[in-house]
C-alpha cells in the first residue's frame, strides 16, 4: 500500500531535524598530533622537490667555475715553465701567420 | 555557528599567518587548525558516517595545507576549508563505494520500525527523545546512503541544512543552475527511498 505523502513529509522533517540535532565529535589534541605530522611530512617533501633543482643549479655553477680555473692555470703554467702546451701557445702568440 | 563566532579571539588573524606558513612556519598551521576543526567537523559530521568524520577532516585538513598557496584571500578562509572539506567528503564516499563498504542492501525491519515509532509518537517530548536516539541516525545514514555522491550532497547541504542554492554552488564549485536541477532530483530520490521504508512497513 502506498503511504500517505503527509507521512512521507513527516517522515522528512523529522530526518531533517535529527541531522541537525546531531553535535559533531570533537576532535581531540592526539587528533591535532596526527594532522600535525602529515603537514610537516608534506612540508618536508615540498622543500625536496623545490631543493634539488636549486642544488643541481649551484652545483653546476661551482663546476663550470672551478673548470674555469683549473683551464687558466694550466694556460698560465704552461706559458710561464715552457710546459708540454707551452709552443702552441707560444706559437698562437707570436707567429705572425697564425695572427 | 555564524562567522563572527570562528573568528579567533586571540592571536594574529588569517590574513597574517597564511603567508607566514607558505614562507615556512609549517608550525602556525597549529593554530589554524585549532580555530577551524570544530567548524570542519560540523560539515564533515553532516556528510559521513560518524566512524568516518575524523579521517576525513584530516584528509580535509592536509589538502588545505598542500593547497594553501592557491588560497586567494577573495573569500573567507572557513569557505574556502569548507570547499575543501566537502570535496574530502565526496571522495570519502567514492572510496567507500569502490571498496563495497556502503550498505547496498535493502532497508531493514529495524528501520522500519524506526520510522514508524517516529512517526507514532504522541508528544513533542517523546518526538525529541526519538530523534537523538541512535537508530534515528542509522535510519537517516541508510536512507541518505541509498543516493548517489553528488545527490547525497546535494540533499544534505539544501534540504537537510538549509543552505541556499547560490551557496551550495559556491561549496560544491558547480553552477546554480546544476544545484537546482540536482537538488530537485536528489530530493525526489530521497522521498522515494522514505516512500519505499513507510510503504513496506504497512
Amino acid at each position: 500500500m502506498r503511504p500517505s505523502e503527509e507521512r512521507i513529509e513527516r517522515l522528512e522533517r523529522a530526518l531533517k531535524r535529527a541531522h541537525n540535532l546531531e553535535d559533531p565529535p570533537e576532535l581531540s589534541s592526539n587528533w591535532v598530533y596526527s594532522v600535525m605530522c602529515d603537514v610537516r611530512r608534506q612540508a618536508r617533501a615540498a622543500r625536496v622537490t623545490t631543493e634539488i633543482p636549486w642544488l643541481v643549479w649551484r652545483a653546476a655553477t661551482v663546476v663550470v667555475f672551478l673548470s674555469m680555473v683549473v683551464v687558466g692555470s694550466v694556460m698560465v703554467w704552461n706559458v710561464e715553465l715552457d710546459g708540454p702546451f707551452a709552443s702552441f701557445f707560444n706559437e698562437a702568440t707570436v707567429d705572425p701567420i697564425l695572427l | 555557528m555564524s562567522e563572527a563566532d570562528l573568528r579567533p579571539a586571540a592571536g594574529p588573524p588569517d590574513e597574517e599567518i597564511i603567508p607566514r606558513i607558505l614562507a615556512g612556519e609549517v608550525d602556525l598551521f597549529e593554530e589554524l587548525i585549532a580555530r577551524y576543526k570544530q567548524h570542519v567537523s560540523r560539515i564533515v559530521a553532516g556528510h559521513v558516517r560518524r566512524d568516518m568524520i575524523e579521517e576525513v577532516a584530516h584528509d580535509a585538513f592536509v589538502r588545505a595545507y598542500i593547497s594553501l598557496s592557491t588560497y586567494s584571500f577573495r573569500v573567507p578562509f572557513e569557505h574556502w576549508l569548507a570547499r575543501i572539506a566537502l570535496r574530502s567528503c565526496y571522495d570519502a564516499w567514492r572510496t567507500a563505494a569502490s571498496r563495497k563498504e556502503v550498505s547496498l542492501g535493502g532497508l531493514e525491519d529495524e528501520h522500519q520500525q524506526s520510522a514508524e515509532r517516529l512517526l507514532a509518537a504522541e508528544s513533542e517530548e517523546r518526538f525529541d527523545q526519538l530523534l537523538r536516539q541512535r537508530e534515528t541516525a542509522e535510519l537517516l545514514e541508510t536512507a541518505l546512503g541509498k543516493l548517489s555522491h553528488e545527490n547525497r550532497m546535494v540533499v544534505t547541504l539544501v534540504h537537510l541544512e538549509g543552505h541556499s542554492v547560490r551557496e551550495t554552488a559556491e561549496r560544491l564549485g558547480w553552477s546554480t543552475i546544476n544545484v537546482k536541477v540536482r537538488a530537485h532530483r536528489a530530493r525526489r530520490q530521497l522521498r522515494e527511498v522514505l516512500e519505499k521504508l513507510l510503504g513496506d512497513a504497512v
